[in-house]
């Protein structure tokens, strides 16, 4: 076993280790909020447990099992082979518009041009009448499962916002995902498509995978008020081991029919993640390592993903 | 641990010994490479379009091909003219001379580990190597000849019409030119560098300067990851990295006509980066010094600047730590390799 990597300096040391055929990851905070525990897959791989102190790990938002994640493997098994397609196609929006990409949008106090904006799905459930939740699967057009059920969604591809699943028929209160990749895959690497190097997702090993990306270009209008306007950057994730992927909620009734396929747009509210990423949600306990504004605002929108209406079915 | 090419032995098998040498030695494959760290895992093979399966013959042809001068319409520049093997095949000069020493615009870039890629040249004007392969040829103050014209010249050598039977079943035709092309590109696959040899375990070669570079290069003060990947050293992505003024090359806009490509143009993969100099896609940065201090300016401060350019502060030993990292990412073997030199002829 040996050191590849240190980064120190930071208020954080970070080490990780080749081990065997697998890897491992510890995360060591330097001062006064440090500890760590470690994880052992069935593969053979690693990953820190949480801990960083300061309660980093414990938001209340995470998907669980950070410490015992299972592998990622490319093809999962589905939980639901068979059943009606359903497509739900994300809709950004901003102040009431559809959010635009590459493009200016205009504001009351100012210009937005979004530069990068992307994120990953895993995780679907569906929501039942009685409370309880039926995990299907993310598939493609093809009705096969995505590779690690994983879906990618990059704002500049307008055919990758669509989500597909199978599912049986029935009435639904709405769905979940995890907002982000599972604490499995995470903490994978060498991995393919859309896991790999080319989504700009992937980070320093020892952080894994942002869960979303966001950069823009704010230009105020010369007769603003002053206000700030919406944070030019918003890194959510990327800190494998010590926060999980948040449980995303898309509020709505969704009716599957016995045959055919079902359609339908799930509103994507920057209104709601800007207002997440620029709450007051006390995050200095984070190592100082992560203490950049863009991974701030991710850190406050993850722990505020429970309380935001990010995600509406429209009808 | 290392990515590894199998031993010469193998190659025993493949008959491929050059074209117009029958005794020469039979030289080591060209497409058994595996991908280095940070690219999906698996054999170089696995990431060939199911169009242009990467085969021996079609990689070795392509070699031939890229020091072809004939693919000129001077008869005396061929792809290796600009992608310079001890370069990292790429190109010294800021920018490169085509035919009539008419100058381009960009310096070439390095041609180091493309199969994985998805965007080719600094605009991502090409979507595939396939589709990269003829362009050059086909440019006015590059190579300046149609590929109908190449495609002639090609059909008037046998060894030639024999090398495309062998690897393609066909003629020569345009679309099995630049594939062939391309598939000797996706061959050159470099991972032996000090860098890769530490993420495997292995730091006899990795120095302290280079661990502490690392650490500013994958850490939030430089913050250079956010565009050069861990492993992969890039994210094949387009970005405005603060070297754009106004009348400057529009990059990426030239090709999607959008206002916020302004300036963009593709995050270029790291490894050998110590002998590609000139930096910047206009070749207008001579040392890493030179980049390291663009950086840290923010950049040159056109407002299309990405808003992750920032400016930041580095001592002048944690600058020499960055360098002694961008030493580290240095493939002697890859710049030497006889498997990539032009073929005896």
């Amino acid at each position: 076993m040996r050191v590849l990597g240190e980064y120190s300096g930071h208020g954080l040391r970070m080490a990780f280790w080749a081990l065997g055929g697998g890897l491992a990851l510890g995360l060591v905070a330097c001062g006064s909020d440090s500890s760590s525990s470690m994880g052992t897959t069935a593969g053979g791989q690693a990953v820190a447990g949480a801990g960083l102190g300061g309660g980093t790990a414990a938001s209340g938002t995470d998907s669980g099992g950070s410490t015992a994640a299972a592998p990622c493997p490319a093809a999962p098994v589905l939980h639901q082979p068979s059943g009606t397609l359903v497509e739900l196609a994300f809709a950004p929006t901003l102040a009431g518009k559809p959010l635009l990409v590459l493009e200016p949008n205009q504001l009351t106090e100012g210009t937005l041009t979004p530069s990068n904006a992307r994120f990953y799905v895993s995780e679907l459930s569906l929501l039942k009448d009685d409370g309880s939740s039926l995990a299907v699967d993310l598939v493609g057009a093809d009705g096969k499962a995505e590779a690690y059920g994983v879906h990618f969604v990059n704002l500049e591809e307008p055919a990758s916002l669509t989500i597909r699943t199978l599912a049986p028929a029935g009435n639904y209160t709405g769905a979940t995902f995890t907002w982000g990749v599972n604490d499995a895959c995470n903490a994978s690497s060498g991995l393919g498509a859309p896991l790999s190097f080319d989504s700009q997702m992937m980070w320093p090993h020892i952080a894994g995978f942002l869960f979303l990306r966001y950069e823009a270009q704010w230009v105020a209008s010369p007769n603003a008020t002053g206000a700030l306007g919406p944070p030019p950057m918003i890194h959510m994730g990327g800190m494998v081991g010590t926060i999980s992927a948040p449980k995303a909620r898309v509020a709505g009734a969704l009716t599957v029919p016995a045959s055919g396929n079902v359609t339908r747009s799930v509103q994507m509210s920057f209104d709601q993640i800007f207002a997440g990423a620029s709450s007051a949600e006390d995050v200095s306990a984070l190592p100082l390592f992560f203490q950049t504004p863009e991974v701030v605002a991710g850190e406050r929108l993850r722990r505020g993903v429970p309380n935001l209406s990010i995600f509406t079915l429209l009808p | 641990m290392r990515a590894s090419v199998v031993p010469l032995a193998l190659a025993l098998t493949l008959g491929c010994a050059d074209h117009d040498s029958p005794a020469a030695e039979p030289e080591p494959p060209l497409t058994l490479a595996v991908a280095p760290a940070g690219f999906p895992a698996g054999p170089i093979t696995a990431s060939a379009p199911s169009d242009n399966a990467l085969t021996e013959e079609r990689a070795r042809l392509g070699r031939r091909l890229f020091y072809e001068p004939a693919l000129s319409r001077t008869r005396d520049i061929s792809c290796a003219s600009c992608h310079a093997q001890e370069n990292g095949f790429a190109d010294p000069h800021p920018v490169s001379a085509g035919v009539d020493e008419q100058q381009g615009t960009r310096n070439a870039p390095s041609l180091s580990n493309l199969a994985w890629s998805r965007h080719f040249f600094w605009d991502g004007r090409a979507a595939s190597l396939e589709e990269q392969a003829g362009k050059p040829i086909e440019n006015p103050v590059e190579m300046d000849l149609s590929l109908d014209d190449a495609v002639a010249r090609l059909s008037e050598q046998a060894s030639y019409m024999r090398d495309f039977r062998v690897a393609y079943d066909a003629a020569v035709t345009a679309d099995n030119l630049r594939r062939a092309l391309a598939s000797f590109v996706r061959t050159l696959v470099s991972g032996h560098s000090p860098y890769d040899e530490h993420l495997a375990g292995d730091d006899a070669h990795f120095s302290e300067a280079a661990a502490r570079g690392e650490g500013l290069f994958f850490g939030e003060t430089a913050q250079c990851f956010h565009c050069h990947t861990e492993g992969a050293l890039t994210n094949d992505g387009f970005f405005n990295d603060g070297s754009y003024l106004d009348g400057g090359d529009e990059g990426r806009k030239l090709i999607t006509e959008r206002a916020a490509d302004l300036g963009k143009f593709k995050v270029p993969g790291l490894r050998n980066i110590a002998v590609t100099a000139p930096y910047m896609h206009d070749g207008s940065v001579p040392t890493l010094r030179g980049v390291i201090e663009r950086y840290a300016a923010g950049g040159l401060g056109h407002p299309s600047t990405d808003p992750q350019i920032t400016a930041f502060t580095l001592s002048s030993d944690e600058r020499d730590d960055l360098l002694a990292f961008f030493d580290a990412l240095t493939d002697p073997e890859f710049l030497s390799d006889p498997r990539f030199r032009a073929p005896a002829r």
